[in-house]
């Protein structure tokens, strides 16, 4: 073998040596944004847990004296079948959305996760309460979305599709 | 010609030199990246045992909920936890072997009598560690049978090691 096939050898072990190296790097480096960070693992279970709880939480509204408090689960009745009920100078509607809002934003925002919360009866496109959303959460490509949760009502069954996002 | 074989074993060496440091290139980011990997395993194991727990404290029999008036999942009876963290601590040793070494509070979000619930330690473990890791939620009501109000909170766990 000449001299000059020798060298080119050399180069050539040398040239798969850093493509190895370099293939090695990118696998790995590839491998570990496919497995799920615990901010995921941490925002599933939050997903999956928040809104069943929120919607069997008291409200501070009562049908009539003397009864027990609504839940936000029979205040979205109420709001559903627009009975006129007004507690605190809301309708139910109005008293829905300010509770569920401000309970998600009094934990989401300490747990610094942000979300996006849409309620609309089955087959309708308009929500019943407003959308609720921080940092365009609905916008992220990457969020936790929990199967939409459905509320059985009078008027028929209601969506609440909720996100989470980082 | 003795120039020449000078050059040559210089040209052989430096190949050598360049080998050796893709070598250990490749060593250093192996073993950082396996590091970084078993901390992150590690973390995310204590998460998945600190909501272990939350979800049986959520059953534990000496809090839940009776299932006889409501169905309610994840559900803690707001009486039973006036008594609860007590019998636990009387009986630290028998409930370590349920909780190990963690920190177990309940925070309540909402009230709608008015004024916030102070949080309930439910469990806290006494041994000496390091660190802790960072907390699990389960968002969880808080039933009282008795007003009929159920209060929306949260257990927060923290795994100690």
């Amino acid at each position: 073998m000449k001299k000059a096939q020798i060298e080119i050898a050399g180069l050539l072990v040398i040239v798969i040596i850093i493509s190895i190296v370099l293939f090695f790097g990118l696998l790995l480096s590839s491998g570990r944004s496919e497995e799920p960070s615990q901010a995921e693992f941490f925002d599933l279970q939050i997903a999956s847990t928040i809104m069943p709880t929120i919607m069997e939480s008291s409200t501070n509204c009562t049908p009539q004296t003397n009864s027990p408090y609504y839940t936000n689960k029979e205040l979205l009745d109420v709001c559903v079948r627009n009975t006129g009920f007004i507690c605190q100078g809301k309708n139910a509607c109005e008293l829905l959305e300010d509770i569920i809002n401000q309970t998600l934003t009094k934990i989401l925002n300490k747990w610094q996760v942000s979300y996006f919360l849409n309620i609309s009866l089955r087959d309708q496109t308009n929500s019943i309460i407003n959308t609720l959303e921080t940092n365009n959460c609905s916008q992220v490509r990457r969020n936790f979305i929990r199967e939409p949760l459905i509320i059985p009502t009078r008027m028929g069954s209601v969506i609440a599709d909720f996100k989470l996002c980082q | 010609m003795k120039k020449k074989a000078q050059i040559q074993s210089g040209e052989t060496i430096i190949v050598l030199i360049i080998v050796m440091i893709l070598l250990i290139l490749g060593l250093v980011f192996y073993s950082s990246f396996q590091g970084e990997s078993r901390q992150e395993e590690r973390t995310r194991e204590a998460q998945i045992n600190a909501m272990s727990i939350a979800l049986r404290t959520a059953n534990l029999e000496e809090l839940r909920c009776s299932q006889i008036v409501q169905r309610l999942e994840r559900c803690i009876d707001y009486y039973k936890l006036d008594l609860t963290p007590d019998i636990i601590n009387q009986n630290f040793e028998k409930y370590f072997s349920f909780f190990g070494n963690t920190n177990v509070t309940l925070h309540f979000v909402t009230n709608p009598e008015g004024n916030l619930k102070d949080p309930v330690n439910i469990y806290s473990y006494t041994g000496n560690f390091t660190r802790q890791s960072i907390p699990s939620f389960l968002p969880i009501i808080i039933r009282d049978p008795v007003e009929r109000i159920n209060y929306f909170g949260y257990l927060e766990v923290r795994v100690l090691t």
